[in-house]
């Protein structure tokens, strides 16, 4: 694992990483060359430093567009905190901080890396940004990721075009370069992010200089934002041809090189100095802007009076007169008329509530405008200096300045409409402010001329069984804010062709297209007839606009307003028995769980339960799956999902649902062809895996299925992946995906979820983007986002555990088994030792037999905790134990939850792979506490386990050492990896965490792995406990007295549980 | 200001460069057309024109530079009229060598038949501090003509504003109102360098009409200052920069050719880099403060429909003089560029770095 840094030195930007000490060195590369950096004078190598080959594999494994060979190699000197001659390194992922009395001081350390220009470090974050996720191994130092968040902030003003073109003088040359504007909230915005800047983006200098670096963050920020600015910018010139090429004067090489990827422009020195000045000169107005205490603010205020009272005939009236300018406009004002004014208003930067018309700034009378006056500006120039350059953005601003103090202009609703539309977001853009009414959200009017569908549909009781397949009759009615229109207000409309129309008491955008299109669908009101899936897409808000005007949902009588009703709230969904069948309690809140799954189900619509981790997904499922035998379905469910939760499936079938048979389609020989299909056909539930759905797909859609189940749902959340496709092409009457991550908020992910769940219910992918996700992620365009949400959320039910109608339902320790499966490698090692201990234990007796049962138990142990514990090699850890990788997911969805954990092994080698596994894995620092551990050094590690903030997240213990005393009630996960077979003892440990002082539910999860002498002490104990708790207190004892006949029972493999 | 002319003797050196003539003028696109006294190049301005009241020129028809219009039909009152078409050719052939200003004066070398360039010197009569007070207060009655020069624009009514006053803008063919004298040894006057002079000069005045200002003693940064108090202290006083913001002016001039170009205007003031020693405190150096990103309370991140707004608030691209189209290649680059930015504002890599891949 490495850490990546990075930071500016002079123009480029140093790329570098820090490494475990001791961490294998990487295998020599083929072009390693001798002249590896050689140490100059008395500044030593940091220890930490990664060495470059590291760097340059992960750089080739992005298409950054360079070749990072050796030769790019090259030393910086880092001012790193030291204290005692040791360097404190990042984290503690790392090394170990060193610890001393003595004072910590910034020290020079070399490091090596590479240096990129700005062309690469641009394109290597933008790349790195993207596929940051795949990259294994590898964690983004805070550093770096300051980088990309500022990388994020230039896109922003990119898109935003908040930069001019420029020229500078840098050594003896010129080069034309794009440089950003620091206009209003941008300014604030960069200095609070400059705030956050880690020093280590900025501590390196050149090899050779004296003291430490100090240019400010702020300055740091301003150079890289510029430079990734220009960088955007600079190769898009789509460099025309006709006038490439050496000739023109200065200007057109000027403006060439803004256009390419050389900046340097040639010309004679005068020529461009003069070209500089002529742009300093230019820039000048918005440079004042930006140094400005107030900006200029244009306030559309609309006619005066108030709301019409002609609410009844929907009659547009604003905007009648169309005359409004001058005296005249102020006769009309006061002889009542309804006339809109764009007020020109000084709005203070720092504070913009204080808000005072330029009419009162000019006087400068009045509180606010001697506020402005304090804030120390001359007023008059400024305001002069905005109003001149306002007018060049709109016309209708510039006339009006021919009077001493101008103070606004007037406006009819055309007019209106066009500053919304267009002055409005151009000022914004050119850095002036705007205030409009809330009635209008930047694309439109809240309430728009809109058509809505009417369908009547016989009650419920009478309907028989009606499907989403059913063809319905349904009419189209013009409306506006949810009241319908008659075709005379259309008319009316139609007549006044404004742009902006008062109508059923709002202000409604209608649009010469928008009233013929109503008029359309006035004129063919029988629209004819559409399914009833399709009616239910449009009540929940699919449709946008089409044939110009948009739909306002759906209304309806009969069974279909039941259903919509339902759909829009849950609450009204009907309660039904859980069958007597399910063995096992539902608690509330699942059965309202079970209730929603089974309407949905009925209906034929897919599903996403996306409970928080241990709320019981599986067993609402498993209930589901029991009612729909109830209903007489006698074909089988697919369940598909990670191979490591595959046992546990099967565990709880079988104790929830014992009559339903299930089947693990896995291991190398599944049946195939129509093989499977009858054994698929002989049981209830199929499982399978996602990587053998891919493999055996073609067979397991031979099957007839009644449903299609996705456990860790977020396995397709990217639509592209083999596995997405593949879990489309099944199919199924119904389908539903189970996660515990918030998909919801991924907007990003959520297409491909509701895709699987019900085909075409948002669209294409592309149709999506364009219309959620850029608006949300971009815009945070709040309609958009409302809309999607009420597409979604009738098939999304998500409870978590914090929920105050979840807490008073959970008790406040849930206990759970987490079956897990061996590994191929696993089960050979196991039986291998099984039968070498059956040997040895059948030629022993009396105490070394008991030695031997015991030796033979703990190498078990070990192997089904993983294949490098019981074998001490020190090899690779990842996919080769079921329990590790159950563990990991487990764990990931927990960190994601923002939420800690504590683990209990009991052999100290396993809680040092563990650490190093997680920490792999997870880039987040693990602890590990074990017999060793000095007393000193475990206080600090439960001071920093239950710290605020940025403490790591993870706590691994060694049972013996750490199932006492401690008080960890940070994490609200307690784990047991591997087992003592002692509940008091496990218990105790537990209770680390569920104690006084912890406020939330405490989840425990025990791991067991299936068809081995795990799961069958396990359910031994569970056995004999509910007879009489004592019998097992004792240990592992008690096994050492069993027949060589139990034991052999006990310990033997059921293969079929090995799945990898 | 005019009182100080040694202190702040500043020139604007123009290196000439020979006019080829035939290339039809292009006129730069985007909102600075509407008012641009930058549009054209010059170069065409008066082919085919005779005599220089016949100023129906192509470029004309373009509805800019009543000023270039307004300058040569003042050369007229002069009787430099006819003369005018020889200054043109001379002046086409790239002999006008230089062209200096300062307040008040022009000096130029221009190339004649022997092989050391004449001198041209020309004076115009400056007016005093107290005319250009009332000039200055004539011009605040009218945002719209002090909003115009304050960004950069010169209003047909700035002339109205001297005429009202009785005082010169343009050359009035008045005793001393404009002198002109030649090194050479010809007997014409004005002879054809002369000519060349102010046909140059009539170039450099309709691509920055402001010089007709600085000829007359007020450059560009008093007409700022000046502007900027009115209009409620309509009756201050246009007064010299102070010493100190003078000093500090000087400090920042590296070089007396540097000092020419940086005293134009009110000076923005670059940022000093500020310094901000290391800190030491580990956790402080490696992860920074912690805080979220806030972003998110910003301006929202939209693809403006209307491209390049900023270069609209500083009324286009007044100082564009290439031979190609400026508004609409900058347009053209906002556009795209836009896209750009909002994908990786989205965390995605840069479209075009991915058709490469």
């Amino acid at each position: 694992m490495i850490i990546l840094h990075s930071a500016l030195l002079d123009t480029g930007l140093f790329l570098w990483a820090e490494a475990p000490v001791g961490a294998e060195s990487p295998e020599p590369e083929a072009e390693a060359a001798q002249d590896t950096a050689v140490g100059v004078g008395e500044v030593a190598d940091y220890p930490f430093c990664a060495d470059f080959d590291i760097l340059a594999r992960l750089l080739r494994s992005l298409p950054v567009g360079f070749r990072p060979t050796r030769r790019r190699l090259k030393t910086a000197t880092a001012w790193l905190p030291t204290q005692s001659g040791r360097p404190f390194p990042s984290s503690a992922l790392i090394g170990e901080a060193p610890s001393g009395r003595t004072q910590v001081r910034l020290i020079p350390w070399r490091v090596e890396g590479l240096i990129l220009a700005p062309a690469e470090y641009y394109r290597v974050l933008t790349v790195y940004g993207e596929r940051a996720r795949e990259l294994q191994g590898m964690v983004s130092g805070r550093d770096f990721s300051f980088w990309l968040e500022a990388l994020r902030f230039a896109g922003s003003l990119v898109a935003r075009q908040r930069y001019l073109p420029n020229i500078e003088q840098r050594a003896s040359q010129w080069h034309a370069h794009w440089h950003p504007v620091w206009l209003g909230d941008d300014a604030d915005e960069r200095e609070r992010m400059a705030r956050r800047m880690p020093a280590v983006a900025r501590a390196l200098t050149p090899d050779g200089q004296d003291g430490a670096p100090r240019l400010s963050a702020n300055d740091r920020l301003e150079t890289f934002i510029s430079a990734v600015v220009d960088q955007m910018v600079r190769r898009r010139g789509g460099l025309n041809k006709a006038i490439s090429g050496k000739d023109g004067n200065v200007y057109d090489r000027w403006l060439r090189a803004l256009r390419s990827a050389e900046s340097r422009t040639a010309g004679q020195a005068k020529d461009l100095k003069e070209l500089g000045e002529q742009l300093r000169q230019w820039h000048e107005p918005i440079d004042q802007a930006a140094r400005a205490p107030f900006r200029l603010c244009f306030r559309l205020e609309e006619p005066s009076g108030g709301v019409p009272n002609d609410k009844g005939n929907g009659n547009g009236r604003a905007g009648k007169k169309r005359n409004g300018r001058g005296r005249k406009n102020k006769d009309q004002a006061r002889s009542g008329q309804k006339n809109w004014f764009v007020r020109y208003l000084l709005q203070g930067t720092q504070d913009p509530t204080l808000l005072v018309p330029t009419a009162d700034a000019w006087t400068a009378r009045g509180r606010k405008a001697a506020a402005l006056a304090r804030m120390g500006a001359d007023l008059h120039e400024t305001l002069l200096a905005f109003m001149g350059q306002a007018a060049g953005v709109c016309s209708r601003i510039e006339e009006s300045l021919h009077s001493a103090k101008p103070s606004g202009y007037s406006l009819d609703a055309r007019g209106a409409y066009e500053f919304l539309t267009v002055t409005a977001p151009a000022l914004q853009q050119a850095g002036f402010g705007t205030t409009v009414p809330a009635w209008w959200t930047g694309s439109g009017t809240e309430q728009r001329l809109s058509v809505r569908a009417r369908v009547d549909t016989p009650p419920l009781a009478e309907a028989g069984m009606p499907s989403l397949d059913d063809e319905l009759e349904f009419d189209w009615e013009v409306c506006v804010g949810g009241r319908s229109l008659s075709k005379k207000d259309l008319d009316a409309l139609a007549r006044l062709k404004e742009p902006l129309q008062w109508v059923q008491g709002h202000w409604v955008e209608a649009g010469v297209e928008e009233i013929h299109a109503a008029l359309e669908f006035w004129n063919n009101r029988k629209a004819g007839s559409v399914t009833a899936r399709e009616l239910v897409r449009l009540a929940l808000g699919s449709a946008e606009a089409s044939a110009g005007i948009r739909f306002d949902g759906v209304r309806a009588t009969g069974w279909m307003e039941v259903l919509l009703t339902r759909l829009k709230d849950k609450e009204q969904i009907g309660h039904i028995e859980v069958p007597e069948q399910f063995v096992g309690d539902l608690r509330p809140y699942q059965e309202r769980g079970f209730d929603w799954l089974d309407f949905l189900r009925a209906w034929g619509f897919g599903a996403c339960l996306a409970d928080d981790m241990g709320l019981g997904k599986t067993i609402q499922t498993l209930a589901l799956l029991q009612q729909e035998r109830q209903y007489g379905e006698d074909r089988p469910t697919l369940i598909i999902c990670p191979t490591s939760v595959l046992s546990n499936w099967e565990y709880e079938a079988g104790r929830f649902t014992p009559e339903l048979t299930a089947y693990v389609h896995h291991g190398p020989n599944r049946p195939r062809g129509w093989e499977l299909v009858e054994q698929a056909q002989a049981h209830t539930i199929v499982l399978t895996s996602y990587a053998l759905l891919q493999r055996d797909l073609e067979d397991l859609s031979m099957v007839q299925w009644a449903g299609l189940i996705l456990d860790e749902a977020q396995n397709i959340k990217n639509p592209d992946t083999k596995v997405s496709q593949a879990v489309r092409a099944v199919a199924a009457d119904y389908r539903i995906a189970l996660t515990g991550t918030p998909v919801e908020n991924h907007v990003g992910d959520l297409w491909s979820i509701m895709d699987f769940l019900n085909p075409g219910s948002l669209g294409s992918a592309q149709e999506f983007k364009r219309a959620f996700f850029l608006p949300i992620q971009a815009h945070r365009d709040r309609e958009a986002s409302k809309r999607l949400q009420q597409m979604t959320s009738p098939f999304i039910l998500r409870r978590l555990k914090t929920d105050s109608s979840i807490i008073s339902d959970l008790p406040e320790k849930l206990e759970m088994k987490v079956y897990c499966s061996l590994t191929s490698e696993q089960g050979q090692l196991y039986e291998e030792l099984v039968s070498e201990a059956e040997e040895r234990i059948q030629n022993a007796e009396g105490i070394e037999r008991h030695g031997v049962i015991l030796a033979a138990l703990s190498k078990l142990k070990q192997v089904c905790n993983h294949p490098a514990h019981f074998l001490g090699d020190g090899s690779e850890l990842r996919g080769r134990s079921g329990k590790l990788t159950r563990l990991t997911e487990m764990i990931e969805e927990i960190l994601a939850a923002g939420e800690r954990s504590v683990l209990f092994t009991q052999f100290v080698k396993m809680g040092t792979l563990l650490r190093e596994h997680l920490q792999n894995e997870l880039g987040r620092e693990v602890i590990f506490l074990h017999g060793q551990t000095p007393k000193n050094k475990r206080d600090s590690m439960v001071a920093r386990f239950q710290s605020e903030g940025d403490a790591p997240p993870i706590f691994v213990l060694s049972l013996k050492a750490g199932g006492t005393g401690l008080n960890l009630t940070a994490a609200n996960h307690v784990f047991h990896f591997d087992r003592w077979w002692n509940p008091a003892v496990e218990n105790q440990a537990t209770d680390r965490a569920f104690r006084i002082g912890q406020t939330r539910n405490v989840q425990v999860h025990k791991f067991v792995c299936a068809g081995t002498l795990e799961e069958r002490i396990d359910s031994m104990i569970e056995r004999k406990r509910s007879i009489a708790d004592d019998i097992v207190g004792s240990g592992e004892k008690w096994i050492t007295e069993l027949s060589n006949d139990e034991i052999h029972h006990m310990l033997a493999l059921n293969k079929s549980a090995v799945r990898d | 200001m005019t009182d100080e002319p040694q202190k702040r003797r500043s020139r604007r050196k123009r290196r000439r460069r020979p006019s080829t003539g035939d290339t039809p003028s292009t006129r730069s696109e985007g909102a600075g057309a509407r008012r641009s006294r930058s549009g054209s190049k010059g170069k065409s301005r008066s082919r085919g024109r005779s005599k220089t009241t016949n100023r129906r020129s192509r470029r004309d028809r373009g509805g800019g530079n009543w000023w270039a219009q307004r300058w040569s039909k003042s050369l007229d009152s002069i009787r430099v009229g006819r003369r005018l078409s020889h200054g043109r050719s001379y002046a086409r052939q790239g002999r006008v060598i230089e062209l200096e200003f300062e307040k008040g004066s022009v000096v130029s070398m221009v190339k004649g038949s022997r092989n050391a360039p004449y001198l041209v010197r020309m004076h115009f009569a400056m007016l005093s501090s107290t005319d250009w007070k009332k000039v200055l207060g004539v011009i605040s009655e009218d945002m719209e003509l002090g909003g115009g020069l304050f960004r950069g624009e010169f209003p047909p009514q700035t002339e109205e504003a001297f005429v009202r006053l009785n005082l010169p803008l343009f050359p009035t063919g008045g005793q001393g109102d404009l002198k002109a004298a030649c090194s050479c040894p010809d007997q014409a006057n004005p002879c054809k360098h002369v000519a060349a002079v102010y046909y140059a000069l009539g170039e450099e005045i309709a691509r920055d009409p402001f010089l007709l200002f600085r000829l007359r003693g007020l450059d560009r940064t008093e007409l700022m200052e000046g502007l900027a108090r009115t209009p409620a202290a309509r009756t201050a006083v246009v007064a010299p920069p102070s010493a100190e913001a003078l000093a500090r002016r000087e400090d920042k001039m590296v070089s007396d050719e540097r000092r020419g170009l940086t005293d134009a205007l009110p000076q923005s003031q670059p940022r000093q880099p500020r310094d901000e020693p290391l800190p030491q405190d580990p956790q402080l150096f490696w992860a920074g403060l912690m805080g979220t990103p806030s972003r998110d309370g910003g301006e929202e991140v939209r693809i403006p429909r209307v491209a390049g707004a900023l270069a609209q608030r500083l009324g286009g691209y007044p100082f564009w003089r290439g031979d190609s189209g400026c508004g609409m290649v900058m347009d053209q680059i906002y556009r795209t560029a836009s896209s750009v930015g909002l994908s990786i504002y989205l965390g995605e890599s840069d479209p075009e770095d991915g058709e490469e891949r």
